[in-house]
């Protein structure tokens, strides 16, 4: 199987049939890192369908300094923030999705981890969704997110106190039965 | 390093991403530590959970990647391939600018050559 940055490169090249493989891998993890930051399933679909292009348009600029993943997640981090700043200011057509909350949240509170990530500060929240399941480092993130990696430390320190104060009593009821 | 430090460190050792030279005095911390032992367990449960959580999050919708095509221009949304390298036949859709043409090409020892294209407004 090819390698992330084979594919890209392949992608510079115009290979569509990489792009193809290169979504499979990354569409379902764009979104779920939108939907983590952003909390809205319709503004997460945009999010995947900006940053894929902007792939398939920017594939020829990506040095390999970084991993793929943090590459395409920092085009992700971009596109949320864009489209939300957009719908902050009513910049959107009238027939856009709004930003109320989405059905997705329903199912999201019927289970309790996602329900005590979803109630983190944005930064934390951000920073457990690509720790734990992106499996990006302290540095990576800093990267990333553009922030010193001492306050990366920090958002994860905090989160996991408040996630531990949630869910402690849950997760050890489980461990027991 | 103190409990503060490694109390700092914990998620991402569990996570899987702490440097090797930081993982090593963590773990040594953590060896004589009976309060971090503890910090480390629930950390690694925690974890779990977490991956568990997102995982089960939904994924992009099915008809994302045809919008992307599209949008992508030139891209092929499905191709079928019939036959082997020395003679095969290729049917495929393409998303370009002003439609989704499909196109056929007869495969000859490897080389590609077009026998129809339909959907452009112009039949070959």
């Amino acid at each position: 199987m090819a390698q992330d940055g084979e594919l890209v490169a392949r992608v510079a090249q115009g290979d569509g049939n990489a792009f193809r493989e290169l979504y499979g891998r990354f569409a379902d993890r764009v979104f779920r890192y939108a939907l983590t930051l952003l909390r809205n399933r319709h503004l997460a679909e945009e999010v995947v369908q900006e940053t894929m292009v902007a792939v398939w348009q920017g594939a020829g600029s990506f040095a390999g300094r970084s991993q793929v993943s943090s590459w395409i997640f920092g085009i992700a981090r971009n596109q949320a923030y864009r489209l939300l700043r957009e719908e902050e200011k009513g910049e959107r057509t009238a027939n856009e999705p709004t930003c109320a909350p989405d059905p997705a949240d329903v199912v999201e509170q019927e289970d309790r981890v996602r329900d005590a990530v979803a109630a983190l500060p944005p930064g934390e929240r951000e920073v457990v969704f690509l720790a734990f399941y992106e499996g990006l480092s302290y540095r990576e993130i800093a990267g990333l997110l553009g922030i010193p990696e001492g306050t990366v430390k920090s958002r994860m320190y905090h989160a996991k106190r408040r996630l531990a104060e949630v869910l402690s009593p849950w997760t050890a009821g489980r461990q027991a039965s | 390093m103190d409990c503060r430090q490694a109390g700092e460190l914990t998620p991402w050792y569990v996570a899987g991403s702490l440097p090797e030279g930081e993982a090593r005095d963590l773990v040594r911390h953590v060896a004589g530590c009976a309060t971090c032992q503890d910090e480390l367990v629930q950390a690694a449960r925690l974890a779990r959970e977490l991956r568990r959580a997102f995982a089960g999050m939904p994924g992009a919708s099915q008809g994302t990647w045809a919008k992307v095509a599209a949008r992508a221009q030139g891209m092929p949304l499905a191709r079928v391939d019939v036959g082997s390298f020395l003679l095969g036949l290729s049917v495929g859709l393409t998303a370009t600018r002003t439609g989704v043409p499909v196109t056929g090409r007869l495969q000859i020892l490897g080389r590609e050559v077009p026998v129809f294209e339909v959907g452009t407004g112009g039949e070959r």
